[in-house]
């Protein structure tokens, strides 16, 4: 496969499917997303499901370079976990 | 990190553990007992014949910081096994170690601060009733007049304690205030009774 040179992918939008205790609550959680990633510009967060203990979310994520992994580790710092990541979008910056 | 920061992080860990809610009921509920024992300690030393304000503020003093130690360590013991209890069915419905989360630091933290509170509540409030005492103390005011100053001042904390709760409640004020105060001044009542006769 042909690959151009110098071209970098990065991670332009990503929709993840997150569970977490309703304490912290959708605007600390996402507040402190966009505050901590600086290859995030914006993110929306809702509420699919509710029960007794958890929630069900869904996050949009728009950046210049969001990073997966970074956003993987924050939601787990705060008792949340990724169950998928449901669509992405990559551009190619850089490329000839 | 800096005492800001360490600061945003407890108000933080206080928000995600709904701390605020449970201390302000201990509050008012151990500032009350504080109060109540205080009144009892108070007429039973009048009772006993000691008058000397020294020997009451030391009674008073000593009786607080038996509360205090009661108040920090019983929260500690109970809040902890809730707290755990909590946790430990999140991480059921999670299907996930919160051990390092924000989550588990944020409940560690809610049991000192609870703590704290349920420790400093009875204290206050035998302190501040037992201010007239101290002022005899200092010479400010006469012995004659401090012992029912005490009282007095015993009982109308827990007016204060009323009007706190009608903040919460959104009841009548003044209804609140003379419904505690009502219980302070039926203790005086029942034990001035039950000692009389000693």
């Amino acid at each position: 496969m042909a690959q151009r040179p110098n071209g970098v992918a990065k991670v332009k939008y990503v929709v993840l499917d997150v569970l977490k205790p309703h304490k912290p609550n959708i605007v600390d959680l996402t507040r402190e997303l966009v505050l901590r990633l600086p290859g995030v510009t914006k993110i929306s967060t809702s509420i699919v499901e509710i029960d007794q203990d958890t929630e069900s979310i869904k996050m949009e994520i728009y950046g210049n370079d969001v990073k997966v992994e970074e956003i993987k580790r924050i939601l787990r710092e705060y008792g949340a976990s990724l169950h998928s990541i449901d669509a992405v979008t990559i551009e190619e910056d850089g490329a000839e | 990190m800096s005492l800001r920061d360490l600061l945003k992080k407890y108000v933080e860990y206080i928000r995600i553990s709904e701390a605020n809610k449970i201390a302000r009921r201990y509050f008012i509920m151990n500032s009350f007992d504080g109060s109540v024992t205080i009144l009892g300690v108070l007429l039973g030393v009048i009772f006993g014949g000691i008058t000397e304000p020294t020997q009451i503020v030391g009674i008073g003093i000593a009786t607080g910081v038996a509360l205090m130690v009661s108040g920090f360590s019983g929260t500690i013991i109970a809040e902890e096994a809730e707290r755990n209890k909590d946790i430990k069915e999140l991480e059921e419905s999670m299907l996930m170690d919160l051990k390092d989360t924000v989550y588990t630091k944020a409940a560690r933290f809610s049991i000192i601060y609870i703590g704290f509170i349920n420790a400093i509540a009875p204290f206050l409030s035998i302190m501040i009733s037992l201010i007239p005492l101290i002022l005899a103390i200092a010479g400010l005011v006469s012995v004659d007049l401090a012992l029912p100053a005490t009282i007095v001042v015993a009982i109308s904390y827990m007016g204060i304690l009323g009007i706190l709760i009608s903040k919460i409640t959104g009841r009548n004020k003044i209804r609140e205030a003379l419904k505690l105060m009502a219980i302070g001044i039926a203790t005086t009542i029942i034990v001035s009774i039950v000692l009389k006769p000693l």
